[in-house]
């Protein structure tokens, strides 16, 4: 029974001593220790900053089992939110008085709510937070496209007769769109006019059986026509070009594993 | 102000976030020093004047994509407010403005020279040498560093999302009758891919690769040691760790070595 008492009692000293010699960074009080979660959104493949978005977050653990895991700041904070972040996406997650729980295995589960940008919250999504000062990064649960195509991929040996482009302020009303496909080179592959326009503009059809280029990652990108004029760039789309790869040769019909071995 | 700032009480958190916000403006070739000092009173304000600015409830890119459409003529007052809106895109607004507007001067001189054809533009590997510089100046990792081919890689996804920035060429000699997406890049579109490839070498995995581990994965998928972002979270510690180093003086040669090596100049006005 005394060695139990001993036991538990053991990693809530180290986690004082720990505390009392400044291994929490920098010799930082326990008031001091904080961590910051930055709110971030992946649209067309591109990361960026979510702003103004509702963040909260939690330790599940209580008694010794908080002490061992968040043993650099056991009596912290354990919860917080729902807080916004800020115009760049970071909320700041401190206490004055008794600062945030962390330790190396301090295990947080953090939800964040929808935004302009992301359209799905995340609940409950687990981040050890380790030291003072850590960033928790809290992506989008799904990655954002402005502009998409469909089909986004497309065999160049058999590319389909049309594809759609879903987005935004694809007028037609001074001229049918056009959509430039661009490589990666910044090279031209091809022009083309819009067979059709959804009347709010968030859709148009163009015909695709020109996508016959090399294998590689392409950008499609619709321009339509102003009042004087001239074109404007409005968005684009990611088109992936992939020649399937073809079965093998040599009358193996494609077969694997155990089905490829000689048979007796 | 400044003096006064010192001589405040600022929580450890309020510190620590100054921090953060010197290497930001030190990665983009921005400010200097001064501003870590006010990092955490401006960060106040931002968020203030995100809670009653309609505007900044806006996407970056719809922000950004509509200045630039705006500015696309040449017009001076345009082309400021673009570049405001590249600098709000990451969160640098007020303090290039108050603390640092010299950056603004700079960038917008560049700007006019490039938009009326004084000046040739900057290209990708000028981006990179800069991104690399800066990543050999904290000892950040391998996967830290670019070449030309992935600025490359990220203009192409960044025209999809601003189409009115990226390629367009000088105001002089543009004709937008015919599709055209330019090699060099103005000074402003350049600042702007330059940041971005920092943010994307710092949260985005399919970025975060050595040049071998690009060629191992050519389609740029993450790397299963960095599923639950390892890498990122490296990367911040780097450049915590990084920053915390550098003085005062270091820092204003960082922020003018950024801006020279991507070739944002004085301008000739």
């Amino acid at each position: 029974m005394r060695h139990r008492v001993i036991l538990s009692i053991v990693p809530m000293v180290a986690g004082l001593l720990a505390l009392t010699i400044g291994c929490g960074g920098g010799g930082s009080t326990p008031s001091g220790l904080f961590f910051k979660v930055h709110t971030t959104v992946t649209v067309n493949g591109i990361v960026n900053d979510d702003p103004n978005v509702n963040v909260g977050g939690f330790v599940p653990l209580t008694g010794i089992e908080l002490a061992n895991a968040c043993s650099q700041n056991p009596g912290g904070l354990t919860g917080f939110g729902p807080n916004t972040t800020d115009g760049t996406g970071h909320f700041t997650v401190s206490d004055s008085n008794s600062g945030v729980a962390i330790g190396p295995s301090c295990e947080w589960l953090f939800s964040r709510g929808t935004s302009n940008q992301c359209p799905v919250q995340s609940v409950n999504e687990q981040h050890n937070v380790t030291f003072s000062g850590m960033e928790v990064a809290l992506a989008c649960g799904v990655t954002v496209n402005t502009f998409a195509a469909s089909p986004a991929t497309i065999d160049p040996t058999a590319p389909p007769a049309t594809m759609t482009i879903t987005g935004h302020n694809m007028s037609a009303t001074y001229a049918m769109p056009k959509i430039d496909f661009y490589d990666q080179n910044r090279t031209l592959w091809l022009e083309v006019t819009a067979l059709s326009v959804s009347s709010d503009g968030t859709s148009l059809v163009l015909p695709a059986n020109q996508i016959t280029f090399a294998d590689g990652e392409y950008a499609a990108v619709v321009s339509v026509m102003q009042a004087d004029g001239t074109w404007n760039s409005v968005g684009g789309a990611d088109i992936h070009v992939a020649t399937p790869v073809s079965p093998p040769s040599g009358g193996g019909g494609g077969c694997t594993g155990r089905n490829c071995l000689p048979q007796c | 102000m400044l003096e006064r700032l010192k001589g405040s009480s600022q929580t450890d958190a309020e510190l620590e976030d100054s921090q953060m916000q010197k290497f930001k403006l030190s990665v983009l070739g921005a400010i200097c020093l001064s501003v870590v000092i006010v990092g955490s009173f401006f960060a106040t304000q931002r968020t203030a004047s995100a809670s009653s600015d309609d505007v900044s409830h806006r996407p970056s890119w719809e922000r950004i994509n509509r200045a630039a459409t705006n500015a696309k003529g040449g017009d001076p007052a345009a082309i400021s407010t673009l570049a405001d809106e590249v600098f709000r895109s990451h969160g640098i607004d007020q303090m290039t403005t108050t603390v640092a507007p010299f950056v603004k001067g700079r960038l917008l001189r560049a700007e006019a020279d490039f938009q009326n054809g004084k000046a040739s533009g900057i290209t990708e590997d000028q981006v990179a040498a800069t991104v690399n510089q800066l990543a050999d100046r904290v000892n950040a990792p391998d996967y830290a560093h670019t070449n030309a081919s992935e600025v490359k890689k990220l203009r192409l996804r960044m025209i999809t999302l601003f189409p009115a920035l990226i390629g367009r060429g000088p105001a002089a000699s543009r004709d937008d009758s015919r599709p055209h997406f330019d090699a060099k890049m103005s000074p402003i579109e350049a600042f702007e891919v330059t940041a971005m490839m920092i943010e994307q070498k710092m949260f985005n995995p399919e970025f975060q690769l050595s040049d071998k581990e690009r060629q191992e994965t050519p389609g740029g998928q993450t790397l299963a040691s960095n599923r639950h972002g390892e890498r990122t979270q490296e990367m911040l510690n780097v450049a915590q760790r990084g920053i915390n180093l550098m003085g005062f003086d270091q820092m204003q040669q960082q922020c003018k070595h950024s801006l020279d090596l991507l070739g944002i100049e004085g301008g000739t006005q």
